[in-house]
């Protein structure tokens, strides 16, 4: 893996009228693909314009490539392709129209590549935008981007609002395109499931902090919930490393995020029965993260 | 602050916008020089329509550019478009303001020319029309520039229109007050086009204030780091 960053976001920090983003640590290494996750209105898209140089964060210091952003916007948005949900082509015009702009904006666009996600994408290049199905869309938005051949690729919720079909047809185009090729992906969605199958690094954000980031075999390594039954009349007693025990009656499911064989010695310390000792999806831990942080904000 | 402009970049803009544009310009062009020949129709009930017909085009035309290509970018979202390309704020405002003005120029010259060549060659409208032509038509120019200057300092499509709605009602006066001016008054009818010193001092206020229009809009996004 090489060391050098990607992305560095330092004590980054901006404030709204009703929302801030809050300190906000973030490294993303070369080649890595990173899966930006938080709920809506959580933060993630606040974060990316500011690494994309769209807005000027508050306090704090961001780094891209190897230089600060804002400050070398221009020179830097010539090695990112950056897509986001709410950005939107010009209809009127056809998807020849756009490719020949861009073409012309970037000199590192490779034609035979274009030609490949044209026929991978199933995309009529004479076609109107406007005449686009929503995939269509987001296919000829992520063309555009990967054809440019960007060392950093930033997509901001690229599957928000694609029906099941349509986000499965692009979810399986771009796992194959990011497995093929070389390059560093910050990959922002709501969706775990997006997010699981062409990760190598997650994030939470939530409330505009960063919650949680690791790799994502570290992740689901980590992460456990353990079924278990207690002795008649036992209360349960903490156990270290376990962020939520849900209790009914004698049943009892411990989360943990550090798993390890002395959650189960301790257990059976306590005379606790363990049941099941299941692994967890991505959305089962970032939820259990989400309420855990949000817990301990209210207490 | 992003005191440097990327000229390579702010045409490749301004080529875009002519591209997305040119249709209605050519439309614009058809419909300002038709009003000029109807103006020119040797019936008494011809001219005034006319004349209001060419105003309509030359200010319609105006504010379809200035609301397109400014605010309506912003609203429909393709603005996010344009500021993930290799741009700073500096870029995109001189593309929008100098790009947006010479497209509109292509076609309100194109009008204006026109109608100067059908006052010319028609033998019942006075050559003394041609310096209230040039004058007005200037005056639209500076309205476009200003709206275009509101629409990219507020990004608002609300306040791009009242202010366009203003310079309309602004046009008016500036018609009846310069058409009441001395120097210009006893020359509107006359059968030479007379460029005075009136009518320079009024042609050289209005190239002025766009100077100051300009400035003025890129000094304030000057100070702009980030798009947003």
């Amino acid at each position: 893996m090489n060391n050098e960053m990607a992305i560095t976001l330092t004590n980054v920090s901006k404030s709204f009228k009703y929302f801030s983003l809050n300190n906000i640590n973030l490294a993303l290494p070369t080649g890595q693909i990173m899966g930006f996750v938080g709920a809506n209105g959580a933060g993630k898209s606040t974060t990316i314009r500011i690494i994309m140089g769209l807005m000027q964060a508050d306090s704090g210091y961001v780094e891209v490539l190897g230089k600060s952003m804002p400050t070398h916007q221009t020179l830097l948005k010539q090695d990112i392709g950056f897509s986001s949900e709410e950005m939107k082509l010009y209809g009127s015009e056809n998807l020849a129209w756009h490719i020949g702009f861009i073409k012309s904006i970037y000199p590192d666009w490779h034609d035979a590549y274009c030609q490949k996600l044209l026929k991978a994408f199933d995309l009529n290049l004479e076609q109107k935008l406007k005449q686009f199905s929503k995939g269509q869309y987001i296919k000829a938005q992520l063309l555009l981007v990967l054809a440019r051949q960007p060392k950093l690729l930033v997509l901001d919720e690229p599957s928000t609002g694609l029906d099941p079909v349509a986000r499965q047809e692009v979810m399986q185009e771009l796992a194959l395109i990011l497995k093929d090729e070389e390059r560093t992906v910050l990959f922002s969605s709501h969706n775990t499931s997006d997010v699981e199958k062409i990760s190598d690094q997650i994030t939470f954000i939530d409330r505009g902090s960063i919650i949680d980031s690791n790799d994502k075999e570290s992740f689901l390594e980590n992460w456990r919930k353990i079924q278990v039954e207690l002795p008649v009349d036992h209360l349960m007693i903490p156990i270290a490393n376990t962020i939520s025990i849900e209790q009914e009656g004698r049943l009892a499911a411990i989360t943990t995020n550090q798993f390890s064989p002395s959650i189960i010695d301790a257990c059976q310390q306590q005379n606790i029965k363990v049941l099941a000792v299941d692994l967890m999806s991505l959305e089962e831990i970032f939820l259990a993260n989400v309420n855990y942080r949000r817990q301990g904000e209210n207490k | 602050m992003n005191a440097l402009v990327n000229p390579s970049m702010i045409l490749k803009l301004a080529v875009k916008d002519w591209h997305l544009f040119k249709g209605y310009v050519l439309i614009y062009i058809a419909l300002g020089v038709a009003s000029a020949l109807f103006m020119s129709l040797p019936y008494s009930f011809a001219y005034y329509p006319g004349v209001v017909m060419l105003i309509t085009v030359l200010i319609g035309s105006s504010a379809h550019l200035a609301i397109s290509s400014v605010v309506s970018e912003k609203k429909e979202n393709q603005m996010s478009f344009i500021m993930a390309l290799p741009i700073n704020v500096l870029d995109y405002t001189t593309s929008k303001l100098i790009g947006s003005i010479v497209i509109y120029l292509i076609c309100s010259l194109a009008i204006v020319g026109a109608t100067a060549a059908t006052i010319l060659l028609t033998a019942h409208l006075p050559n003394g029309l041609l310096p209230m032509l040039v004058m007005c038509a200037l005056e639209i120019v500076l309205a476009t520039l200003l709206i275009l200057s509101v629409g990219l300092l507020s990004g608002s499509l609300g306040v791009t229109i009242v202010f366009m709605i203003i310079m309309n009602i602004a046009f008016n006066l500036f018609l009846t007050t310069v058409a009441q001016l001395p120097g210009i008054q006893e020359n509107i009818a006359g059968p030479i086009a007379v460029f005075n010193a009136p009518v320079f001092e009024v042609i050289g206020i209005e190239l002025m204030i766009m100077l100051l229009a300009i400035v003025i809009t890129m000094f304030v996004k000057s100070r702009k780091t980030c798009f947003l």
